[in-house]
């Protein structure tokens, strides 16, 4: 079966989900992604490509303990699952296969 | 380590986003924002924190994690209820909602067009910076203790005077009437435009706006001229070519360029193209330096905190001290119009203002107004006709807790929906009619999306339609009792049945009316047309005359004469159909000393009669074989006047100048049949200057005819551009007012019949629904489809033909006094309205028989087999 499309947003945010492994959760992703991006990212795009990854079924998600930071609320953490990583595999392939593609002329 | 309270997280977004989020998201989202708001506080300012913190509340409003609403909240719930409940009665009942929705927006298509209009005449001229303080000389002419003239018409004095005089007059300036010119710049570039001559003060007063040259010392000089865009364009290729350059008037008068101002938008009610200084007109028109003789516009722009009320009585005597023939008996007065109202009521009557364009503003928001009526009728009647059908769902909603105000709600909120949906249609449609609509009354008029008071006024007139129209049946139906309704005791109540009747009266009785005046009106703008002129006006066809032309008339006459195509020709002073200058100074043997009867004059050429095909009635033209120069020609009107027996040969004296009659011409029309023929004394023509040339061309040979003209034209005036125009064309002119009010009555007509059968429609499709089982009982008992037909349609037509009945004496009136406008107007006929009757009965029984017929073939079998 062809899993799911999973965006280029999507795509990074999974990306730092499986990097991270069992320590994502959205203020941890946010900065991880906004020191390796340099660049400004909202707090909401991440809850919502997070959301949208679970509804397909390439994360899941789990309650961790409560913090102070927080107000006293718990931090949601995400892993990838095995799905997840099997998008994450076939965008990665086609994208090196077509990368392997480009003729060395053109740069000549 | 940050735990003083402007640490904490701004409390109001937090608690926004609480409301709106889900609940399965907040914890996640809320900690994850307070530990980045945290992080920020430490890195940043508190208050970018906080600004952010908003920032990423806001960015939550998305689908993805508002709450939904649909299990969570009642109210919304029962709204939810309403608009499901809605839909699916729009769908059940296809043909009457069609008819609901396409009824409204006909009727919102039409009053929103028609308000686009309204509007943009009451916006017209009402761009000028100190509008408030700008006034129009208005004048009252008295001769002999009578009142002979209202109107604008003043001393070309009177401006500069004003200014002197009083100081509550800040700017004044006298303005010619309109002329055309052919002007010339130095590299041969030609233009034929129209404008004004005014005084230095003009552009102070009036707020044009300027590309070029300073409002304080525009026109200063005798011979500045202030040009538009277009002219400039024109002559010099572009505005900034143009400041400096000299301009050849009429290739005679050489003027100065000093500004240019931007071409006029559609709020300009009298466009003009230049504006030339006022001294270089009075310098050419030596007679505007008496008081005593009028014609010129006055203006003036009062000094701020200025009350215009006291310096009114202040002006009314002015002209007494500076007119020498003043007398009690013969003397003007003068007041105030405040300029904004100069467009829309521009009309006087006993030297009070006394309408004018308004008229017809009000008369088209008037009709606006009824379609939209006529429309919102047809969703009353059809809705209290139907409640039956929503009677049980009322019942159930009572017997479930329904408050009647709750029902009401439900009910009011569907015809709104209704609305919303016939408002938006219309919005389709009027984009897509908006350029006929335009080519029709001539205007530029554009959807004002970006208006504010466009926008309320749909939202306005969408609610107040849809809560007037479902007010009723929303009072009637939530007042059912659940017992009589589950009962099936209700009945239509006798109320509802006779307002419903009285409702179809009011809409058959405003069609009705509106199809006898266009009737009228038709009838009216055919005797127009057809109307006996005294002159053969189809051929006939006048050019300016000007420089070598002017000069050497005779010349040109004869050889254009010599070329085929041209009958004959003549000349004449002024514009024979705008023949405006009159006079009182005329003296005769047997004239009643008291008595001071107002002639219109002009003056004629030679063939004058041949060439416009008039009847001599006694006498003869004027001739090269008589010394006629001065002699007179009088009208039928004018002889009455004199009460002269046999007038050939009998001496007049007008202005001091004594000379014969030698003709009497039949009475011919010199302007529109609104106005009454006046006596006429024509003179000779002597004058070399101006004109207008007339020329009775060949039917067979008009295009021959015009292009030998301007062959002979271009010869002996090189330097000027051939222009000439139809007699016919300019006669329909005079009337193009009334061309585009025909057009829209008959269009108005159309659509109230149109929407008041759509109504009438409903009605009997939803009473033949009702007696399905009676009409096929009858017909197992042997009626026959006559019969049946006849009971079903009986009903209705003797409505419509009552509401025929009472809109007989209304239309009467109206049309009577449209036709009062004119002088000279057809009589009104019975036939009008016994056509125009007729045509809505006809219309109506057709709609509805239609219906009856079609249920009267139904095979009683299916209608009855079931109970």
């Amino acid at each position: 079966m062809k899993p799911p499309s999973l965006g280029e947003f999507e795509e990074l945010v999974l990306l730092m989900v499986a990097a991270l492994h069992d320590e994502a959760y959205g203020v941890a992703i946010l900065e991880s992604l906004e020191t390796k991006l340099d660049k400004k990212v909202n707090i909401s795009a991440i809850h919502v490509a997070l959301k949208r990854m679970e509804e397909k079924g390439f994360v899941k998600s789990r309650f961790g303990g409560i913090t102070s930071d927080r107000g006293g609320r718990r931090k949601k953490f995400y892993v990838i699952t095995a799905f997840g990583k099997q998008a994450l595999d076939q965008q990665y392939s086609i994208r090196t296969e077509i990368y392997q593609q480009i003729p060395e002329i053109s740069f000549n | 380590m940050n735990n003083n309270k402007k640490s904490i997280p701004p409390r109001l977004a937090q608690r926004l986003l609480e409301w709106f989020i889900k609940d399965e998201l907040a914890e996640e989202v809320l900690g994850d924002l307070d530990e980045k708001y945290f992080y920020s506080i430490k890195n940043k300012s508190t208050t970018r924190a906080k600004l952010n913190y908003w920032y990423q509340v806001f960015n939550y409003l998305r689908p993805f994690a508002l709450k939904n609403y649909r299990s969570n909240s009642n109210n919304l719930s029962m709204f939810n209820n309403y608009f499901k409940i809605s839909y699916r009665n729009l769908l059940k009942y296809r043909s009457f909602s069609a008819i609901n929705i396409l009824g409204l927006s006909l009727g919102f298509t039409c009053s929103l067009l028609i308000f686009v209009w309204v509007q943009d005449e009451v916006a017209m001229d009402k761009f000028h910076n100190n509008l408030d303080r700008i006034y129009s000389i208005t004048s009252r002419e008295y001769t002999g203790h009578e009142l002979t003239y209202t109107g604008y018409d003043t001393p070309g004095l009177l401006g500069e005077e004003l200014k002197k005089v009083f100081p509550e007059v800040e700017h004044a300036s006298n303005i010619s009437w309109k002329e055309w010119h052919n002007f010339s710049a130095r590299n041969n570039e030609k233009i034929i435009v129209g404008g004004f001559y005014a005084a230095e003060d003009f552009f102070k007063i009036f707020s044009y706006p300027l590309i070029l040259g300073s409002r304080e010392n525009i026109l200063n000089e005798p011979e500045s001229i202030v040009i538009s865009r277009k002219m400039a364009d024109a002559l010099f290729g572009g505005p900034e070519h143009a400041i400096g350059e000299l301009i050849k008037l009429e290739n005679y008068d050489e003027l100065k360029v000093t500004g240019v101002f931007e071409d006029h938008q559609s709020d300009v009610s009298e466009k003009f193209d230049y504006i030339i200084n006022w001294r270089f007109f009075t310098q050419r028109n030596e007679w505007i330096e008496d008081w005593h003789n009028s014609g010129p516009n006055t203006y003036i722009m009062l000094a701020e905190n200025t009350v215009a009320e006291e310096l009114r009585p202040k002006i009314k005597e002015f002209i007494a001290k500076y007119d020498a023939k003043y007398t009690e008996a013969n003397h003007m007065e003068l007041d105030l119009q405040p300029y904004a109202n100069r467009y829309l009521y521009s009309k006087f009557e006993n030297g009070k203002v006394a309408g004018g364009r308004i008229e017809l503003v009000s008369l088209f928001g008037l009709v606006a107004l009824f379609i939209l009526v006529i429309a919102s009728i047809n969703f009353m009647n059809l809705s209290t006709a139907r409640s039956m059908r929503r009677a049980k769902e009322i019942g159930v909603r009572k017997v479930n807790g329904a408050k009647r105000i709750s029902l009401i709600y439900q009910f009011l909120f569907e015809a709104c929906i209704i609305s919303s949906i016939a408002a938006i249609i219309s919005l389709l449609l009027i984009g897509l009619l908006l350029p006929y609509f335009n080519l029709l009354t001539g205007k530029q008029l554009d959807l004002p999306i970006n208006s504010w008071s466009f926008w309320m006024m749909i939202i306005a007139s969408n609610l107040i339609v849809g809560l007037l129209a479902g007010s009723y049946p929303a009072f009637l139906l939530s007042s059912f009792k659940p017992i009589s309704i589950l009962r099936q005791t209700v009945k239509n109540s006798t109320y509802s049945v006779v307002l419903r009747k009285g409702l179809v009266v009011f809409q058959f009785g405003l069609s009705t009316v509106f199809i006898a005046g266009m009737f009228t009106i038709s009838e009216q703008m055919k005797f127009v047309q057809s109307k006996d002129l005294g002159y053969q006006k189809d051929h006939l066809l006048y050019i300016p005359l000007n420089g070598a032309v002017a000069k050497n008339f005779e010349t040109f006459k004869n050889k254009s004469m010599e070329l085929p195509g041209v009958e004959s020709m003549s000349q004449t002073s002024s514009h024979l159909i705008h023949l405006e200058n009159t006079t009182s100074n005329v003296k005769w043997a047997g004239k009643d000393p008291d008595a001071k009867p107002v002639f219109v004059v002009s003056s004629i050429g030679y063939e004058f009669s041949e060439t416009l095909r008039t009847n001599i009635v006694m006498g003869r033209d004027f001739s090269r074989d008589f010394n006629d120069s001065t002699n007179y020609i009088i009208n039928e009107s004018a002889l009455k006047v004199f009460g002269f027996k046999d007038p050939i040969g009998k001496s007049i004296n007008m202005w001091g100048r004594e000379g014969q009659i030698v003709g009497v011409v039949k009475d011919f029309h010199y302007n529109s049949l609104h106005v009454p023929i006046e006596p006429i004394i024509l003179s000779f023509k002597r004058g070399n200057r101006g004109g207008w040339g007339i020329v009775r061309v060949d039917p067979n040979q008009t295009i021959a005819a015009v292009n030998n003209l301007e062959k002979v034209y271009k010869e002996m005036n090189p330097e000027f551009t051939f222009n000439y125009h139809f007699y016919e064309d300019e006669i329909g002119l005079l009337y193009s007012g009334e061309e585009v009010v025909k057009k829209l009555a008959g269009y108005f007509a159309f659509l109230a019949i149109f929407i008041s059968c759509l109504g009438l429609l409903g009605l009997v499709m939803f009473t033949i629904e009702q007696r399905t089982k009676e009409v096929g009982i009858r017909k197992v008992l042997g009626a026959r489809v006559s019969q049946i037909a006849t009971l079903l349609t009986k009903d209705f037509v003797k409505l419509v033909f009552l509401s025929i009945l009472i809109s007989f004496p209304i239309a009467y009136l109206l049309s009577e006094n449209w036709l009062q406008g004119f002088e000279y107007h057809i009589e009104l006929k019975w036939w009008f309205f016994a056509i125009s009757g007729a045509a809505s009965l006809v219309i109506a029984i057709a709609t509805v028989s239609i219906q009856a017929i079609r249920a009267s073939f139904i095979n009683p079998a299916d209608t009855i087999r079931s109970e």
